[in-house]
Formats: structure tokens, sequence, C-alpha cells
């Protein structure tokens, strides 16, 4: 396309006017180069990680032919892909075993059928993965998966990069990565030892995994690794010639599955693959629509938010031109030239940034893959430029910055020639329809958001609503800073000043302020969404003990396991006393079990019975009877003569404790007291081993028994009995774990010790403690709201910049009439605190919009599970209380950070970054 | 207008501007530039001095370094008994806001603030609150007859209208030292004239003013015209006649 | 002189064109509308009126035997003021100016300074300036008087440009090596100030 004589010339008055602007056009470069900085950098790492088949074959099979694994099953014939396991979603399948099943030779997976099925002169290694290793470090226990793997055999090459020392030679050597390394202390000669003491290795070598440096894994030689299971093991080979297609689908016929070099690197047509017919539709996820609108919106905001940083820039450019353009105009230009004259500000400034951020962004990738490559998963493939792809993105830029451009350019061409010829900087009055239209748009906007809130739930149509509003907002910021302007007849000099200025400059004024509100209507509906939803975690975490509490048990242990005795009672208590911060260790009891329960061998009938609060017999109830007790780690039912109470509450219970003693049963609801007296029924089951399918009945008793209700805070358990009562229904009580109550939460260090202490003890045993409900979300809503005032923070700055250069004679005139020199420090506060804070209070008031109509659509009936019909009805015994609701929670602190705290820090910094001296002065050097 | 007086008053106390030997050097070595030279200069109150000369002559030179945005590399300036050399930036800003009122050919005013904002900067700057200053500013306005303008912005008034208002600016808060530079340069004959006069007005009231132009026509309202040429005073015009005896003494 | 008569007998007419006046009544006239710029005698003033009455332009309004006789215009006179107005004034031969006399032979005479004496004339002209300004500043609120001063302070302020531009041709003309010229380059501090 041949450029017209007269852009010609646009761009070439465009090119020196930038020049000669150096500040301002690394400013715009910087801004709209950065995001192309950014995307150049992914894009080559992106391509740089992805890796060419070749790459990626040699990363699973190294220098082999063939890779062969069993299917597992090793009882039918396999289908396969060429790809076999490697590729991500294709997979293979055990065939159809029904038709020809008699024709298929006798399935096998061990070496020895393998090797049959092998051309002559083939070599076979072993790559064995067991889960995993237990290793007894300095401070406790760690594990890592053990691979049996010869690496140094030249068939492995490729798949292990030997960091230092060598490969293990013997079954008693071990080779490290080197995260493990870290993680353990272990170097080259130390000596590793598994947890049971059973195996002990000298290590040998530190190794990376081809795959990066962040997996954690120990390499012994394949005769080391004992009892692997054929699904654990695949076979390298190394063969004569290439490993045909035919021969990957003889190998299925017996069970194995095989990636051969030849078949990946050159497929098969897929006419001769079965898999396919098999399963069709394999392979090829498809993306859903909602992702790509959320990825486009994102993307989209990403732009408006560069358009609107670099629109202030673009408007001074034109500005400053004023002269030059009527001159133009004076000379025979039309308004079409004039317009031209500022966009192509925006051509060469996009196509320099385009440029300058594609190739920094490439640089800093190549850097950084040299420097930190491996961590980030695996090993990077070499490096990888599309040169179109970088244009592409290149092209971004540009777009960006004729897009930011455009306003500018057509105010240009509507330059009053007159005016800017005498050098008066009159500013054309906005229309009034713009406002009207603004608002109107903001409406509309807000409907769409609420409509998308409430009637529809589509949530592409939220999301529209708040690009809408946020437009409607943008159109209306020129009015809104002139109407903010003429409050500034009651201000002090500085922010009056900074207001007007703001009014005049409303063309560079406006984009920025807009700049700051879409990054803080975005952060603020997010922190509010983020806080309710974190209140409604909030109402709706059931802790599992009380807070701060420790439990230990584990699931066998019981009447029928041996270690139920008194020595461990002991041993568990002193190991929590020493290891923990305690304050009392109980240990809790639980229902009598009949021994016969886990007798191997049963002889005759034995029954169980258990207590219900709720009456099983009856049908139906009235209404829910919500109760508290929702999942304590407790068994509804718990048996204690009173000194587990007060830890078992959290708090002491003095009350509880002497019911206990007195034989009173203790709930944790007073509801289900009836004049102190609490009826609860005990279901009998009977069970016969020996005629498992005898129908047996649950036999019921009603009980009423006096009772005390501990109606604190947190629900330990249902009902407590006293041990008689327990005795009298079913027998001896059985020891359920031991509770303690902690002083605080325990460090990390406390955890591994009292770990350590009770593995010894017997390995089942497990710890576990109620921290309460956690949250770390506070935190990244400053973090995201932060986020938003760095953006707020850079808009400001532009912006501030920009009016203090344009204000430069103001402050000449300043300083002659007597300002003194922290004039001209106050004036670009000001003018940074107007931009940042009319962005920030009405970003922050607009940024409710979405959130409400967010909060208002999941907290429509329907829209969360677990809701109960209105009858009530439930077939389980357990009654399903109403589960919370999400509120409008407010996030005060964040909501002040951003409307006042990010303007007071946007006007410290534009103090902090001005300089306090008038330009109207000078001394003798 | 009416209030104009012909005769120079007899205010013989302290000069409200001395300039005792002052003398201006820019550059180092080869590029030295003189821009003024061993110049002193004494402004009463009540007096309009004129000060003429050609192009590079260091008219602005002296009128910078009269009001404090300069600074002399020899000699003293003393403005209202105070020694300017010495004093701090902030200083020198408060002596500007409190005994000096600058008139520049343009950049005068602030376009983002109205006539009467403009005019109360001084004092706001001072310290005065906001609702006096604007008092005062309209009070001035009124003095010099521009009342209707206070709330309208600089693009919405004539040249004559900011350069009248920017005197306005000068001797709002009583100031008594009025520095005038080419005040007149880009209007026409009649509104400079209007100008000229208001500024002739305030001496007649009290303050001092130096008004530096190559106009003779403008210099012919000074009671005084000293004449510099290159960074040196070279001459300056007796001390005229009471305009009784001026016909005798034309004829 | 010829052309003082033109202008006072104009003068004269376009006074009586306003309402007959008396001789003294017209003296005082004049004397006002011009400044004092040009005083008139009584002689003249009659002189000028015996003139006019004789070529038919005023007549005396009043009887011959009174002591003072009121004048009045006649139609010839009417046209003639009318004429006066409607035609430009014409500088048919350069004005003896003294000043450009002696500016042109100072440049020639050795050992003289211009500047110093462009200079010496200079605050002398701005001097006159200052006074005339102050002069018409007395007398605002007259529109025909201050059109006299006008008239006088541009004359004074064109002189002084003039020096201005021959200062500046002055110190060209030292600055070309090229130009031939008697006039000593003298140090400005060899001024005399007053």
């Amino acid at each position: 396309m041949a450029l017209s004589a007269s852009f010609r010339a646009a761009l070439r008055i465009a090119r020196r006017d930038a020049w000669r602007n150096k500040g301002r056009s690394l400013l715009v470069i910087a801004l709209i180069g950065l995001p192309v900085l950014v995307l150049s950098a992914v894009d080559v790492g992106w391509r740089t990680y992805q890796l060419s088949p070749a790459q990626r074959l040699t990363r699973e099979i190294g220098a082999a032919d063939l890779a062969v694994r069993s299917a597992g099953s090793a009882t039918d014939a396999v289908q396969q892909t060429p790809q076999g396991w490697l590729d991500h979603s294709v997979g293979y399948a055990t065939a159809p075993s029904t038709d020809h099943a008699s024709e298929i030779p006798e399935p096998a997976s061990d070496e020895a059928a393998l090797r049959t099925m092998l051309p002559a002169g083939s070599r076979v290694i072993s790559y064995i993965e067991r889960e995993s290793l237990t290793i007894r470090t300095k401070d406790g226990v760690e594990y890592a998966p053990l691979v049996g793997f010869d690496y140094a055999d030249p068939i492995a090459k490729g798949k292990v990069k030997q960091l230092s020392g060598r490969a293990p030679r013997t079954a008693d050597e071990i080779a490290i990565t080197s995260k493990l390394s870290t993680r353990t202390g272990f170097k080259v000669g130390d000596t590793l030892t598994t947890y049971d003491k059973k195996s002990s290795y000298t290590v040998v070598g530190i190794v990376d995994s081809i795959y990066g440096r962040r997996d954690s894994g120990a390499y012994v030689i394949p005769s080391a690794v004992e009892g692997v299971s054929p699904g654990q093991r695949t076979w390298l080979v190394d063969t004569p010639g290439p490993f045909t297609w035919q021969q990957v689908l003889q190998l299925n016929k017996i069970g194995f599955v095989a990636i051969s070099r030849q078949a990946y690197l050159h497929p098969p047509p897929k006419s001769q693959v079965p898999y396919y017919s098999l399963a069709p539709n394999s392979g090829g996820n498809t993306v859903s629509t909602s992702a790509v609108a959320t990825i486009t919106l994102v993307a989209g905001m990403a732009l408006l938010e560069v358009v609107l940083l670099a629109g202030p820039a673009f408007a001074v450019s034109a500005r400053r031109q004023r002269r030059d353009l009527a001159l133009m105009a004076a000379t025979g230009g039309r308004p079409g030239h004039l317009r031209n004259v500022v966009l192509a500000n925006g051509v060469v400034l996009g196509l320099a940034a385009g440029v300058i951020g594609a190739v920094l962004g490439t640089g800093i990738t190549g850097a950084a893959m040299g420097l930190f490559g491996g961590l980030i998963g695996q090993i990077p493939g070499p490096f990888d430029i599309r040169p179109l792809e970088l244009g592409g993105v290149a092209l971004v830029s540009l777009l960006t910055a004729v897009l930011a451009a455009l306003v500018p350019a057509r105010a240009a061409a509507k330059t009053d020639v007159v005016a800017a010829l005498a050098g008066r900087r009159g500013q054309a009055a906005i229309k009034r329809r713009v406002p009207i239209i603004g608002t109107a748009v903001i409406l509309i906007g807000i409907l769409v958001a609420l409509a998308g809130g409430s009637a529809t739930r589509s949530i592409n149509l939220l999301l529209a609503g708040i690009v809408i509003t946020e437009f409607g907002l943008i159109i209306c910021t020129p009015t809104l800073i002139t109407l903010l302007a003429k409050l500034g007849r009651w201000l002090p000099f500085a922010p009056r000043l900074a207001l007007r200025d703001a009014t005049r400059n409303r063309s560079s004024a406006a984009p920025a302020v807009a700049a700051v509100m879409a990054s803080v209507i975005g952060a603020i509906a997010i922190a509010i969404i983020a806080t309710s939803q974190t209140d409604l975690d909030r109402r709706s975490y059931e802790p599992a003990m009380a807070t701060n509490a420790a439990w230990v048990n584990d699931d066998y242990y019981g009447p029928g396991t041996p270690a139920a005795d008194a020595t461990d009672d002991a041993a568990v208590t002193s190991a929590l006393r020493t290891a923990l911060d305690t304050t009392s260790v109980s240990p809790v009891y639980r229902l009598g079990e009949p021994a016969c329960l886990y007798d191997p061998t049963p002889s005759g009938p034995c029954s169980s019975a258990n207590v219900s609060l709720e009456d099983p017999t009856a049908t139906s109830r009235g209404e829910l009877t919500g109760t508290r007790y929702r999942n304590s780690i407790f068994n509804n039912v718990v048996v204690d003569g009173g000194s587990a109470v007060s830890t078992l509450f959290g708090t002491p219970e003095p009350a509880a404790e002497a019911a206990l003693r007195a034989g009173k049963v203790v709930v944790s609801d007073s509801a289900q007291l009836k004049n102190g007296m609490l009826t609860f029924w005990i279901l009998t089951s009977t069970w016969d081993p020996t005629q498992p399918n005898a129908a047996s009945g649950d036999p019921v008793k009603e009980m009423t028994v006096p009772a005390v209700a501990v109606d604190d805070g947190f629900a330990a358990a249902q009902a407590i009995l006293p041990p008689a009562l327990a005795r009298s229904i079913a027998g001896e009580p059985v020891l359920e774990g031991w509770v303690a109550g902690l002083a605080r939460r325990p460090t990390t260090k406390e955890r591994q010790a009292v770990n350590k202490a009770l593995v010894d003890i017997a390995p089942e045993l497990q710890v576990r403690t109620e921290d309460g409900f956690r949250t770390s979300s506070e935190w990244a809503l400053f973090a995201l709201v932060g986020a938003a005032g760095l953006i707020a923070l850079g808009a400001a700055a532009i912006a501030t910049m920009l009016a203090n250069v344009d204000g430069r004679a103001d402050l000449v005139t300043l300083g002659a009439i007597g300002a003194s020199p922290r004039t001209r420090r106050v004036v670009s506060m000001g003018r940074a605190g107007v931009i940042a804070g009319i962005g920030c209070v009405i970003g922050t008031a607009a940024g409710f919009v979405p959130a409400i109509a967010w909060i208002k659509r999941q907290a429509l009936p329907g829209s969360s599970s677990g809701v109960i019909s209105s009858d009530g009805f439930s077939a389980t015994s357990q009654p399903s209380p109403l589960p919370p609701q999400l509120h409008l929670v407010v996030p005060w602190p964040v909501i002040a950070l951003a409307a006042v705290g990010i303007p007071l820090i946007a006007m410290l910094f534009a103090g902090l970054f001005t300089r306090s001296r008038l330009p109207s002065e000078r001394r003798p050097e | 207008m009416t209030t104009t007086s012909l005769a120079v008053q007899p205010v013989l106390n302290h000069p409200v501007l001395e300039l005792r030997g002052v003398s201006r050097v820019h550059g180092h070595g080869d590029a030295v530039v003189t821009a003024l030279d061993n110049v002193s200069l004494n402004v009463a109150a009540g007096e309009f001095v004129a000060v003429m000369g050609p192009s590079g002559s260091g008219k602005s030179t002296l009128l910078t370094i009269a009001g404090g945005l300069d600074s002399p590399t020899s000699g003293d300036v003393v403005v209202s008994n105070v020694r300017l050399g010495g004093l701090t930036r902030t200083n020198l800003a408060a002596v500007r806001r409190r005994s000096i009122g600058y008139v520049f050919q343009n950049l005068n005013l602030i376009p983002s603030l109205t006539a009467a904002e403009n005019v109360m900067l001084p004092r706001e700057l001072d310290g005065v609150p906001t609702r006096r200053a604007r008092r005062e500013a309209v009070a001035i306005l009124a003095e010099i007859g521009l009342e209707a303008l206070a709330d309208r912005f600089p693009d919405d008034m004539s040249g004559g209208q900011q350069q009248r208002v920017a005197i306005a600016r000068a001797i709002v808060g009583d100031r008594k030292l009025i520095l005038a530079d080419e005040p007149t340069g880009a209007l026409d004959s009649v509104t400079g004239e209007e100008v000229l006069r208001l500024l002739r007005a305030r001496c007649d009231a009290g303050a001092a003013a130096i008004l530096v132009t190559h106009d003779a026509r403008h210099a012919g309202w000074a009671d005084r015209v000293v004449f510099l040429r290159d960074g040196k005073l070279v001459d300056e015009t007796a001390p005229l006649d009471s305009p009784e005896t001026l016909l005798v003494a034309e004829v | 002189m010829h052309t003082e008569y033109v202008s006072v007998k104009h003068g004269l007419l376009a006074l009586l064109e306003q309402r007959p006046m008396y001789g003294y009544q017209l003296r005082q006239e004049f004397e006002s509308s011009t400044g004092s710029t040009w005083p008139l005698n009584v002689g003249q003033v009659y002189t000028t009126l015996a003139r006019l009455e004789r070529d038919g332009l005023v007549v005396p309004a009043n009887g011959e035997d009174d002591s003072q006789r009121l004048y009045r215009l006649t139609e010839d006179g009417r046209s003639e003021v009318r004429g006066w107005f409607a035609t430009p004034l014409r500088h048919e031969s350069p004005r003896r100016d003294e000043l450009a006399i002696k500016l042109a032979l100072a440049v020639r005479t050795p050992g003289v300074d211009v500047r110093a004496v462009i200079q010496t004339q200079r605050t002398a002209t701005v001097r006159t300036l200052q006074e005339y300004t102050r002069v018409r500043e007395s007398a605002v609120d007259d529109l025909s008087w201050l059109l006299v001063a006008d008239s006088l302070i541009f004359t004074a302020e064109a002189e002084i440009r003039w020096l201005d531009h021959c200062e500046t041709r002055l110190a060209r003309a030292q600055r070309s090596s090229s130009s031939p010229t008697t006039t000593p380059v003298s140090a400005p501090n060899q001024v005399v100030k007053q």
C-alpha cells in the first residue's frame, strides 16, 4: 500500500516531534512497549518450552529406539496411538476382549515375553518408578520418588543430567536430584538411610531430571529396586533397525504399549491405527466459549487501560502542536491532514514501542532462560523465535498507540485556527449531549450488570454490564472534571489550580482519570466479592475440634487392635506433653463395641448398640431442627467421665465436668433438653457373620436421662455420656484417641517433632490440630488493591508529569509573584491528588456495581447446592441446616486504602519527585 | 483617572529599592557576558522610573535582580530596607510576595485561575485565608475599575484587561514596589496608555515602580528615565519641573 | 511667516464656525484648543481678522460703533473652513532640521563623540516627552487638546526613534572595517551625566 504524500509528510512531522520531545516519547514508548515486552517474552518463552517431537521423544525414551510398558492388567490386548502414553490427551485403551480372545497369544508382561517380540540384537534396559523412598534426615523424614534406572547406559542418554559425582553402579549406591540434595542436605559421599533402616545407600552423584530442577528424586540401579509391580517398569530398547508401527501393533497384542521412535516421528496413516476406530473422539480438547470471552475481556480491558494511559501523552503533544497545526490549516491543510499529523504520532511511537518491546522481550527471555531455565517445571528446549508472532505482538502496540492518539487526533481536526494562531489556549466546550449519552450508557451498563446478576444469571451479561458501565464513566469523565472544577472556588490555591488545570487540559486529564478509575473499579469489585466470599467461608467453616486443640488417633485403633493399652496411653500423653505446648491431654472414649466385630473367624451373632438423639422411627419432621453440630472429628456420642470435656469444648466447663461426674449427660444444644431431661434412642443392630444374608431389623429403645447443655461456642459432640451410662448401653467404652488443648498454634518444628514421637510409638498414629478459620485472602486483597494502586499511581504520575511540563509557564509567573519554592511541589501534589482522587473515589463507588451484581447472582435460590426443599423432608437422619448465604461484606480498610490511600500516596510521590525550585529563579554559578 | 496628581510626592524617606554597585556576570572564561556592570539606582516611594536601552542592554536582568529572581554577582540589592543578598530562596519568595509586584509582557496571569483568583494569589501564598484574600482582590479590582472582570478567565479577557489585572495583582496587599517588564509590549497604543496610566496612578498613590521599556512614549510617563547601554547606566533625565512651569519652559 | 498665517487664519475661521466671537475670545479659545502650544498675541488676532474681513470671509456681527467687534463667518468663510478640513496638508519642502545637520556634521568632525551627542539629545528629548505626557494628563478631558499633545508626543518619539536608529547605524558602521569613518570610538563612561 503506497502511503499518500500527505501522510508521509505527517509521519515526518511526527518523527521529528517525537525526537524533539524525547521525554514524552520515551514515556509513551514505555507505556505501550511494556505489554509488548511482556507478550513477546511470553511468546518466546512458550515457544522455547514447547518442544519439538524429537525433543519430547528424547526426554521420554532417551536414545532408545523403543520404550515399552505393560498396559497393566496384562490379560488383554491393548490399542494405542503412535504417540503411546507420551502426548497428554492421547492415550491407549484396552481393546474389548470379546470376539478375538481366542486368537490372541497368551498375554504376557514380563521381560522374557517382551524379548521374544524384539528383533535379534536388541538390547533392553529397565526404567522403574517406585512410589517413594522414605529417607531419614537430620530433622525427620523426607519422601522422594525412587527410580531404578541405569542412566549411564548409552540407551538412557538424554534423560538424566549428571551435575556432580557419577551414576550408581552397585545396589548400595544412589544418585539424588539437586532438589532432594538441598532439601535433605545430603552430598556426594554421604550415607542415606531409609526410614525403616532396612536399606542404606552411598550418595555417589547429584543429578537433574531432564524434566526440571524442581523434581525430588533418587536413582539407583534397577536391580536394587525390590517388589516391582508390572506397571512401574518401562523398558528402553535399542534395536538394530527402526521398530515399525506394525511391530508396535504386535506388542499391543500381548498387552504392551510402546513408543517407537520410528512411529512417533513418522506416524502411520490413521487407517492403520486401530485405536482411532475404537475411540474416534480422542484428543482435541475444546476451550469453552466463556473462557474465551473472559480472556478476550481481560485482554481488551488491559488494552483499554494502556490506551487510557497513553492517551494523555498524545493529547499533550497534540496541544503542543496546536500552532503548527493551525499554520498547516492556514496554508491549506484539510482537517483530515491535521488529524493525520496527530495520528502519525501514534503510528511512529507505536511502531517504535512495538519494535523495542519485542526486541527487549526476546532478549530478556533469552537471558532468563540461560539463568533460570529449568526452574519452572522443565528444562527448556533450544531458543525459539517466531518472527511472525512477534510481529503480530508488535502490531498490537501499533494498534494501541493509534487508538490512544485517536481522540486527540479528532480534536486536532477541529482546531480553531484563529484561536490557535492567536496563541489562545481555548478549549471547545463539551457538547451537552456527551454527558447525557455517558449517563445513559452508565445506566444501561448497571442494568445489564444487574440483569446478568439476577434474571438470566449469565456471567457474560454481567461482564458486559461492567464494561458498558466503565465506558459510560469514561464518556462522563470530562464533564465530571468540569463540574468538580466549579467547586474549586472554595478550595485553597493548590487544589484549585490543579482542578482548573485538569479542566483546561481535559484531553489529557480525562483519560488519566479514566485509567485510574478502570483499575480501581476492578480491584474494588474483586475485593468486595472476595471479602464477601471469605465471610461466607468463615460462617460456613466447620471446625473439627475446639480451636487450638490437637487430636491423636488412628483409624484402626480400637479394641480389636493390640496397641490400645495403657502403655500407649502414657506414651502418647507424654509425647504430646513433651513436643507441644499443651494445657491438657485427655484420652477420649466412645461407646463400646462387641469384640466379635473384629473377630476374623466369628462363630455366632453379635450385636452392637448406637445412640441417636433424633427419633429414628419418625417418618417426617414438621421442621428442621438445625443443630450446630456438623462434622466434628469426634463421633456424635462421646464417653467421658469429666476429664476430657473441657478440652473437647476448648473452654473450661466446670458445670459439665460436675454433671458427668454426677452421671448426667452433656449435650451441646440446649434445644434438645426438656426440663433438664434428654430423650434419646438406642438402636441395637444384631449381625450374624455366619448368616450374612439374614435380615435383621434394628430394635429401638427410647430413654430419658437427666442432662445439662454446654451451649456456648463450639459444639464438640452431640452428646457426652458418662461412663456408667455408656456401659449400661454398650458395655465397656473403647479408647478413641487423645485430645490435647494447646496454648498456641504449634510451629512446623513442633509438628515434625510430635509426628516423629508418635511414629515411634505406633506408625499409624496421626496428629491433627484445629487452627480455626484461616484465610490468606486479606493479604491477597491488599496486594490486589496495591496492583490497582500501582496502575493508578502510574496514571497519576503520567498526568501530573504532563501537567507539570504544561504548567511550567505558570510556575514562572508564580515564582515572580513570590510563591515560595515549595509551591511547585504543592502544585504538583495537588495535580496528582486531583487525578488520583477523582479516579479512585469514582472507581471505588463504581466498583460496588459489579460486586453487588455478582453477590446477588450467587445468593439466588438454586444457585448453590444443598438447599433443602420447603417441605423440609430429608431422608438422612442428620438434618441439614440451611447453608449460610453470601452477603455483601464491604472490606472497609481496602475501600479506605483505595479511595483515600492511593490518592495520598500519589500526592506523596508527586511531592517526592518534584523539585522544590521554581523555574523563574536563577542564581549566579 | 481623576485622582491623577501631577506633583511628585515630596516624600523623601528611605528609598523603596536600592541597587548599590550591582553587577551580574553570566558564564565563565571566554564566554563571560556582563549583563549588568556596577549599576546603582535608587527608587523612592511614589517615584516612577523608566529604564530604557536597546535589546541586550541588561534591562531585564536589572529587573530580575531587583525582584530577587536573580542574584547579583556583586553589589547589594535592598528592597524596603531588606538586603536581598544572603536570603534563602524561601525568604526571597516571601519578600517577593510581600513587597514586590511583577508585571511582564506576557505569561502574566495563570490561565487556569479567574481574574480575582490571580489577584488574590500573592495574598493566599502568604497565608491569608482564601475568603479574605478574595475580598481584598475584588476590592483592588474595583479600585481600578475592573470589578466586572473578577470571575473571568484570562483567555476571555483582552490583552489590556489582562495587564491591568496583572497590575492589580502586583499591588494587592499594599505592596510598594512594582517591577514592570514591557507591560505594553503586546498592546495597541491606546490600550497601552491605559495600562501606563494605571501604573502612574499607583505611583502617585505612593508606590514605587520600575518600568523596563524600549518605547520612549511609555518612558514619557515616568518621573525619571535612566538609560542602560551594555549593562551600564549611561544617562538619566533631569528631574521634571512643576507642571505650571512647563509651558513657560517650552516657549 | 506665510504658513503661520494660514494656520492662524484657518484656526480662527474654525473657531467662528462654532459661534460668533469677539477678538479676545478668539485668542482664548485658540490657545486652549491647542494647549497653548502656539501662543497668539492680540495684535496677531486682529491683523488676521482684518485680512479675513477684507477677503469677505468674516463680517462684524454687531454695530460698527461698538468698542468690541463681534465677528461671524460669511458663506465664503464657511466653505473656506470646510475646504481646509477636507484638504490634506502638504509639506512642500523638507524642513531644515538642526539636529539632523548637527549629527551629519558630527560624524565628519574629528574628536566628537557621536554617541555622546546622540545620548545627550535623547535624554533631552525624553525629558521633553515626559513633560508633554504630564501636561497632556493634566487636561485629559479635552479631546482637541489631547490630539495636539499627542502630536507633540509622537513627534518627540519619532525623534527618539530616529536617534536610536542613528546609534544602531553608527555602531554597525564602526563594526564594519571597510567603512572609512572619522568617528572616534569613545568609551561610554566618557559621557557626562547630566
